[in-house]
């Protein structure tokens, strides 16, 4: 449910606002202030942003119909890219591309994954170009 | 640097492409519905970061001032905007593409972009310098005021929720806290985490709160039936254009100075500007009731002021280092991370930068013309036709990799991700990624600003001089303001609804 999502977020942001500040005491002082300042702050905004979230029913679902599984698929291939790449980008990209391009085709013929892995190696071969061969990033 | 070799600069063959390539790029990235212009600006500044300052900034001003004009494309010819800004272009550009005159509606969203897009940028070239001067009186006291002003406009404009704009802001800030601590040269709030000792990269995490979580969003919206674009052959369409641009004149400077006005404003962006300047043009208008029927005038209202906008936004950025919007606030990123300071540093620096920086948008805007007229129009009704399935993939991967680039290490790749995914789930709760970029980008600002008044007021002796000056007074009560304005407003509705609600009961039970 919607409400509780929004719960937890702003539960998150009081317990992290509050480590912050309490961190920030140790600091000395001027520089102690700013922080401080921004901790208390943002966590009684958020405090109260929580607890005038309490006071309304439980909303609506998180996702609209049918939209849940592809934003998670989403979530979970940005994470898994994120893994795979430290190992190499030029295994993970076009393996990443392939999935996602997969996943969110409407129809599955052998010409559309023809396709999708055809604009899958192109992509790589482009974002290659761009940063390692143009700008000279050592990627991984 | 004399302004006749800020203009050589500017028109350096090299940087003349450069400004073309990302005006078509922003305006391509614009056209498609729900990729806006600040996804638009982050997504390349991993790739400006290695560039010369000027080119760098050029680039990412002619993304921008591309993409303002390019979201009206899928506006007109689909009924759907690119982005907020661009509703009201819809109201007469869809009619009009339904009556066959979508080439007509195209053309005059071009012509009052490029009208609109180069008033905006004469006001930014003959105002910076005399609001940079001004600047001079500001102290670190009137600083930090700023900095408060331009999150509390923007997080009071936070899509309606006035409360979570000032959460994310203030979350924005906490995390650009991160790091080592600027008087002492510690390492603080890192968690015991060596890694963050270096702090929130800022370029990984605009890739996240801006690309990573609006690629998300889109995977949440249903587009299956997003129809294909048809222009058709209208051979009188650029006359047509031509001639109401002759004949209403008075639709243009009106729009003009509504959105260089409006883009001055902290907060205030296109999606206001746009729609004040299109119900202005149909208030004054002889037939109003045509409006939304079809009429050029409404095209080019809202087009016009979308694109005056640029120019009145960069303008607080540039002379105060108060970015005007979201937009602004990036390539006001861009600048701190070239080492630049906005504000009279930027006349005085020696460079020319500045100068060549408004020439070459001045530029950028003029030259959106022939590139509009021979090439965006056709590329947009291209890309329009490219479906979700290969753009949401391929901007994770661009994505990733530039932020990969600007570290040089995985950490930034890691951050971009935590962010794109905490953007996100932010934005489900109606914390929107604007505040929480922008409490970033002014979170070290506003923090030296702090620390210098704090000082300042120390060694004076009261602590009463952070906040009793002329102008700081002013600031703070345009703080107090754009927090209460709202809440006032909301105020004022909700009564109104509940008298609505008892006046009805009321004649219900009199029945």
């Amino acid at each position: 449910m919607m409400s509780v999502l929004e719960k937890a977020l702003l539960a998150l942001v009081v317990v992290f606002c509050a480590a912050l500040t309490w961190e920030a005491w140790a600091i000395k002082p001027p520089a102690w202030s700013f922080p401080v300042f921004t901790g208390v702050l943002t966590a009684a905004l958020a405090g109260w942003a929580l607890v005038h979230s309490r006071t309304r029913p439980m909303g609506g679902p998180i996702f609209s119909e049918g939209s849940a599984g592809t934003v998670m698929a989403g979530m979970a291939g940005l994470v898994g890219y994120v893994l795979l790449l430290r190992v190499s980008y030029l295994a993970a990209t076009p393996v990443f591309l392939f999935l996602g391009y997969l996943y969110l085709l409407p129809e599955r013929t052998l010409r559309s994954i023809a396709i999708a892995a055809i604009i899958a190696v192109a992509t790589t071969g482009f974002t290659w170009l761009c940063f390692a061969y143009w700008l000279g990033v050592d990627l991984p | 640097m004399p302004f006749s070799e800020s203009i050589a600069a500017a028109m350096d063959p090299t940087i003349l492409l450069m400004i073309a390539l990302a005006t078509v790029f922003g305006a391509i990235i614009g056209a498609l519905p729900g990729f806006s212009s600040v996804m638009a600006i982050s997504l390349l500044l991993p790739v400006v970061y290695p560039m010369d300052p000027l080119m760098g900034l050029l680039v990412l001003g002619s993304i921008y001032m591309g993409a303002m004009y390019g979201d009206a494309n899928a506006a007109i010819l689909l009924n759907i905007p690119g982005t907020a800004s661009s509703l009201p272009t819809t109201f007469d550009g869809f009619p009009m593409t339904q009556q066959g005159r979508a080439k007509e509606a195209l053309l005059a969203a071009l012509a009052g972009s490029v009208f609109g897009g180069a008033v905006g940028i004469l006001v930014l070239l003959f105002t910076f310098g005399a609001l940079a001067e001004f600047s001079l009186r500001f102290g670190p006291q009137e600083y930090f005021w700023l900095t408060v002003l331009g999150l509390t406009t923007i997080a009071a404009l936070s899509e309606g929720n006035m409360l979570k704009g000032l959460v994310g802001g203030g979350l924005g800030i906490a995390i650009s806290l991160i790091g080592i601590d600027p008087y002492w040269g510690m390492p603080r709030f890192t968690f015991g985490q060596s890694s963050l000792i270096s702090g929130v990269h800022l370029i990984p995490a605009l890739l996240g709160l801006f690309c990573v979580a609006q690629v998300l969003s889109s995977l949440a919206s249903d587009e299956r039936d997003r129809p294909t674009p048809e222009i058709g052959a209208q051979k009188d369409a650029l006359a047509k254009v031509m001639k109401a641009m002759g004949r209403r004149w008075d639709v243009l400077l009106r729009s003009s100075a509504i959105g260089v006005v409006i883009g001055m404003l902290p907060g205030a962006g296109g999606p206001i500007a746009s729609t004040i300047s299109y119900n202005e043009t149909r208030r004054w208008d002889r037939d109003s009731a045509s409006f939304g029927k079809g009429r050029i005038e409404g095209v080019m209202a809202s087009e016009v002021a979308n694109n005056a906008m640029v120019g009145g936004s960069l303008i607080p950025m540039m002379a105060l280092g108060i970015p005007g919007n979201v937009n602004a606030a990036v390539i006001l990123g861009a600048l701190m991370s070239f080492g630049m300071r906005p504000g009279m540093n930027l006349i005085s620096d020696g460079s020319g930068v500045a100068m060549s920086f408004m020439i070459g948008l001045l530029i950028s805007s003029i030259l959106l013309a022939p590139l509009g007229y021979f090439l965006i129009i056709r590329v947009s009704t291209l890309v329009l036709r490219i479906p979700r399935t290969y753009l949401a993939p391929t901007i994770l991967v661009f994505a990733s990799v530039g932020a990969y680039s600007v570290t040089n290490s995985m950490f930034g790749v890691i951050i971009m991700a935590a962010l794109g995914i905490g953007g996100y789930a932010f934005r489900r709760i109606g914390v929107e990624a604007a505040p929480i970029g922008l409490g970033l980008i002014l979170g070290p600002i506003a923090e030296r600003e702090f620390t210098s008044s704090l000082l300042i007021a120390q060694a004076q002796g009261s602590y009463l001089t952070m906040v009793f000056r002329p102008i700081s007074l002013v600031l703070i009560a345009l703080c107090v303001l754009s927090i209460a304005t709202p809440l006032f407003l909301s105020l004022r509705n909700k009564r109104a609804a509940r008298l609505g609600g008892r006046l009805s009961a009321g004649g219900e039970a009199g029945k």
